[in-house]
């Protein structure tokens, strides 16, 4: 299942589990951890945008839970999706 | 209402209780990009709430989720419409929806489709997405198409400031500061997979120390008409300075790209922003140093 939803291919299929196959390509999005039936995936999602980031620490917030609020009608800071 | 798609389950055709259903935000782009995709089928169509916003960005947030789906599928009585128990989500709502959560929640098991909607059609030929329709790329032309909006987001502040630059110092620094600025919105984007090193921000320095050398060579030796430096202070600090302003550009480039992590990018966030910090300010002073030296007040 973590390899049918992963988007970076961090995932193959093995003979008994999932074999972690391409770690350095995994973006976070936290699709595996919650699709895993036996729950056997743990990750720190959160948004790799280093503009939300920086907006947050100027105004003091926490960087690594960083909102971004692109991605709707309202467009967004890179174009649309 | 412009980008809404009211929720709720609609038509395609003509379904009837043994058609297929799939899941759908309720931002129009991506409900009409279904729609097209499976145009001509007879399917069930269950449109989420995501607030106006696309599968992914949604997944990302939790309102294209698990909470969403199983409550969209009570409210509409999807059980007693149709009698299969599957439903076709798009493989980018997986960040938000959870499929062992899904069926125990609900009577339904939740099958994820593609990433694009463009390959539902051999999806379902051939009841199996192949390896390519499961990952996400970005091609030259999906960085490309960002650079339009990047462009007009930065307009105010390049404008101010390479006009302040061309007045308060001379034309070249505000031709200098344009084609850095330039270079990290456009050029950068374009670029980006055949630049040298791993991190945008070193990607961003060299692209921006390259784009310098014209400049730096129709300067020559003789004195760069109109800075008062001389060609040593001249090079030196405009490879300080102008570099900088790229790569910071670059780095905040991160937030476009769909492979970028957060744990990746707040490691280069604190093993740059010093160092590009200190090059600014280093080149600064050097630039300011070698001008009271021209001017011969020092």
């Amino acid at each position: 299942m973590c390899s049918s939803v992963c988007p970076q291919g961090v995932f193959v299929p093995g003979k008994e589990a999932a074999i972690l196959a391409a770690p350095a390509s995994c973006m976070e999005c936290g699709a595996c951890a919650l699709n895993c039936p036996v729950q056997a995936i743990e990750v720190q999602s959160g948004e790799g945008c280093a503009h939300a980031m920086i907006s947050a620490a100027l105004r003091g917030k926490d960087m690594d839970t960083a909102e971004c609020s692109c991605g709707g009608p309202e467009g967004s800071c890179c174009g649309d999706r | 209402m412009g980008h809404r798609v009211e929720p709720g389950l609609y038509r395609l055709g003509n379904p009837t209780s043994e058609c297929l259903v799939f899941a759908s935000a309720n931002y129009t782009l991506s409900f009409d990009a279904l729609r097209s995709a499976l145009a001509g089928n007879d399917v069930w169509i269950l449109v989420l709430d995501t607030k106006g916003i696309n599968v992914w960005c949604a997944a990302g947030k939790g309102t294209f989720g698990t909470d969403e789906l199983v409550s969209r599928i009570e409210t509409t009585g999807l059980a007693s419409i149709v009698t299969g128990r599957k439903i076709i989500v798009p493989q980018l709502g997986a960040p938000g929806v959870s499929w062992p959560g899904v069926l125990r929640r609900s009577v339904f098991n939740v099958e994820y489709g593609p990433v694009r909607a463009s390959d539902l059609p051999a999806y379902l030929k051939e009841h199996t997405a192949t390896l390519e329709m499961r990952r996400v790329r970005f091609p030259l032309w999906d960085r490309i198409i960002l650079i339009p909006v990047e462009l007009v987001q930065a307009l105010p502040m390049t404008i101010i400031s390479v006009l302040a630059a061309g007045f308060l110092l001379n034309w070249i620094i505000a031709a200098q500061l344009l084609t850095a600025i330039l270079a990290g919105l456009a050029l950068f984007p374009a670029l980006l997979p055949v630049l040298p090193t791993k991190d945008f921000s070193t990607k961003g320095l060299i692209l921006g120390g390259i784009v310098m050398l014209p400049f730096i060579a129709a300067a020559g030796p003789a004195g760069v008409a109109g800075t008062s430096l001389n060609w040593g202070m001249y090079l030196i600090s405009s490879l300080l300075i102008f570099p900088t302003v790229t790569a910071y550009l670059a780095l905040n480039f991160t937030g476009c790209t769909p492979f970028t992590s957060r744990s990746g990018v707040r490691k280069e966030i604190f093993s740059y922003i010093r160092i590009l910090a200190v090059m600014i300010i280093a080149g600064l002073i050097i630039a300011g140093a070698g001008w009271l030296v021209q001017a011969g007040l020092v």
